[in-house]
């Protein structure tokens, strides 16, 4: 399920970015796949959920993720950073070095779901995240996820 | 003033009529409604205003016309009657209902019978005033059906003074048509009318009477074989208005009694499929307002001012003094000798002035036994009096019902659904904060009953609704409960209602939503509480419980 809805063209790689940076250049990325009604519409919700609870869920890795009635289809983005960001509020205080986004349909409540269980399973692999991170191209990335 | 009602008259055609009809009839229902008044009265008014002594918009020859819809609301009547008629009722209360039938049907008899004569005599030679009299006599003791079941209806009434009336006004007839064929017998022979003999109109009612008993056996026990099969409420409403139709025609070309005939039918189809007939006799309930209202608009249209004269006016004056006398004399005493509850004995006599039906009948079969004079004022009399009858009597039953305490006891579910709104049925349901994880979530689940919770944001106002599915879907993924949030696996919010929404709007928008619950918002747009449809069942139910019990 998260391999199959992840496109070459959402992957991204980053010398050094900060977590607000960061997040609003997946939401451009997600944003340019035309499957979501509005940028604005989409930071918004993605900051909103931030506010709420970090999406750092530990070990390097975050995943932001929000389902709302404004996007049409199921859409991951993924950006890796060189350097670590320190400030992103994980929930065991490490530095991020994978964001993951996943922007869903509102309907799509069991695929948002099976997604996210899919990512954690996929990066609790320490051979595959250190892979992700060793990578130098997107295309390498998304062959890894495959 | 002519020119303008030659304009109107001459391009009004049937269907206007019955529209206009309709339409006053109704507005003056409501208006009297307004005013307290049953609103039968208003119909009937609106009738004189239209008919012969007001703008004579519906004259004779359209009524007489338009009498197949007068037979129609009758059929209708007598069918949802025959519901009243429960076997059960009947095993408990027989012997109560014989005695007052016979005391309160008797009772208007002799005392018209007496007054009618003393009248009579002071116009007219003692042979025609006791033919008067023997003419007079049985048509008081007919009650109408019409006017009566109208206003229980109208306020929702049940208890033992319901039931014992429609009892009385459903049975009353039958003896009303024997006494007449006696006593217009023996006036026959006082004027020397040769072709009128008392063997032949003994015979006559017998047969009137035990053809319609069978006709509405056969039609109820063919009613209830077919309906049985049926589950669709479209074809069951077809079929029940098809057969009350149907059974009136037959009555006609049998020349049987149309409203004995059609009560015997709602008789038999009620005590034989008694789950089914709830929701046949419910579906009449809402498809005959309009043929009553078109019924006593059209009695009121009947009356006419003009046929007064001195000898009329004393009959009239004498015939409804002498019916409601005998018959709230009667009907105390009946109800005392049967030792029937108190508020039957107190009560009733106030609920059986209304007549028709019946009694119409009877008095233009005299017109036409005894043509010239003694038909003509027995015709007029009677219309009179039906007329007036039927404005008084309704105030009255009202009155009664109401001192019984028998009003708005006999309610369904939509009665309840119209009256309540969402203040009363929501509950104080705990909410989920958005930023709470599934693992607080499924602890609120744990700790409470209910199976949908709404999911408020930071100022407390509803944005979501986590259902059991929801969390369902999430408990599924262990390694997620800590990570996921009420906001990430919410339903969100379709709509919110205020406390005072109309239950009956807020079950059509989750009908049409296809959802079960709605978070109701103050006037800050703050979460005040949920509604779920089954706490609208709970209550609904608990509602009408409430109301069986106290009745």
């Amino acid at each position: 399920m998260f391999a199959e809805n992840l496109d070459k063209r959402n992957i991204v790689l980053i010398e050094k970015a900060e977590k607000e940076h960061i997040l609003k250049k997946l939401c451009s990325l997600v944003y340019e796949s035309g499957n979501v009604d509005s940028l604005e519409n989409l930071e918004e919700k993605i900051f909103h959920r931030e506010s709420l609870m970090s999406t750092g869920i530990g070990l390097g890795i975050a995943i932001p993720h929000v389902r709302y009635e404004g996007v049409k289809a199921i859409n991951i983005a993924i950006a890796v950073s060189k350097t670590p960001i320190a400030r992103y509020d994980s929930i065991d205080g490490k530095p991020i070095r994978i964001v993951i986004m996943i922007v869903v349909p509102e309907k799509n409540h069991r695929q948002h779901i099976q997604i996210l269980s899919d990512i954690v399973k996929t990066m609790k692999n320490d051979n595959t995240k250190e892979k992700i991170l060793a990578a130098t191209t997107a295309d390498e990335i998304y062959t890894l996820l495959h | 003033m002519e020119f303008l009602h030659n304009i109107m008259v001459s391009h009004i055609n049937v269907l206007l009529l019955i529209g206009l009809a309709l339409f006053g009839g109704t507005f003056g229902g409501r208006l009297f409604q307004k005013l307290r008044i049953p609103q039968v009265v208003g119909y009937i008014v609106i009738g004189i205003i239209l008919g012969e002594s007001g703008f004579n918009l519906i004259d004779a020859k359209t009524l007489a016309n338009l009498d197949p819809i007068n037979s129609f609301a009758l059929g209708l009547i007598g069918f949802t009657m025959g519901n009243e008629l429960r076997l059960d009722v009947f095993k408990k209360f027989g012997k109560q209902f014989m005695y007052i039938l016979f005391y309160e049907a008797l009772g208007a008899f002799v005392i018209v019978l007496i007054l009618s004569f003393v009248g009579g005599m002071a116009l007219f030679p003692l042979k025609t005033a006791l033919v008067f009299a023997l003419l007079f006599a049985p048509i008081s003791a007919a009650t109408a059906a019409a006017g009566t079941t109208d206003v229980l209806n109208e306020y929702k009434t049940k208890g033992i003074l319901t039931t014992t009336l429609l009892g009385i006004v459903a049975l009353d007839d039958v003896l009303a048509l024997f006494l007449y064929a006696i006593t217009s017998s023996i006036a026959g022979n006082l004027l020397g009318h040769g072709d009128v003999n008392l063997a032949a109109n003994i015979l006559q009612p017998v047969y009137e009477i035990g053809g319609s008993v069978i006709v509405g056996i056969l039609s109820g026990l063919l009613l209830s074989k077919i309906l049985i099969r049926y589950t669709e409420e479209e074809r069951i409403l077809d079929f029940t208005l098809g057969a009350v139709l149907f059974i009136l025609g037959l009555a006609v070309v049998l020349k049987v009694d149309m409203i004995m005939s059609s009560m015997i039918m709602g008789t038999i189809f009620a005590n034989k499929v008694q789950k089914k007939s709830r929701l046949v006799f419910k579906q009449i309930e809402t498809f005959a307002p309009p043929i009553y209202v078109l019924f006593f608009v059209f009695v009121g249209a009947k009356f006419n001012i003009s046929q007064m004269s001195i000898p009329i006016a004393v009959f009239i004056i004498v015939f409804l003094i002498g019916r409601t006398a005998g018959k709230m004399l009667g009907a105390n005493l009946g109800a005392r000798i049967s030792k029937a509850p108190l508020k039957v004995q107190k009560y009733l006599p106030m609920c059986l002035f209304s007549q028709s039906g019946v009694a119409i009948g009877l008095s233009i079969v005299s017109s036409q036994k005894f043509p010239g004079e003694v038909g003509n004022t027995i015709l007029i009399v009677v219309t009179t009096t039906t007329f007036i009858v039927q404005l008084i009597g309704p105030p009255f039953i009202r009155q009664a019902v109401k001192k019984a305490d028998e009003v708005n006891k006999n309610i369904t579910e939509a009665d309840v659904i119209r009256t309540i709104a969402a203040k009363d049925v929501m509950r104080p349901q705990p909410v989920i904060h958005e930023n709470q994880t599934v693992e607080q979530i499924m602890q609120i689940f744990s700790e409470n009953d209910g199976v949908n919770y709404a999911v408020v944001d930071g100022t407390n106002k509803p944005i979501g609704c986590i259902t059991v599915d929801s969390i369902k879907d999430a408990m599924g993924t262990e390694s997620l409960s800590s990570l996921l949030l009420a906001a990430d696996i919410m339903e969100p919010v379709k709509y919110t209602v205020k406390p005072d929404t109309p239950i009956e709007t807020i079950r059509h928008e989750l009908s049409a939503k296809a959802t079960e619950y709605v978070p109701v918002i103050d006037e800050k747009s703050s979460y005040a509480g949920l509604i779920e449809n089954r706490f609208i069942d709970q209550y609904v139910s608990r509602k009408m419980l409430e109301a069986g019990l106290s009745a």
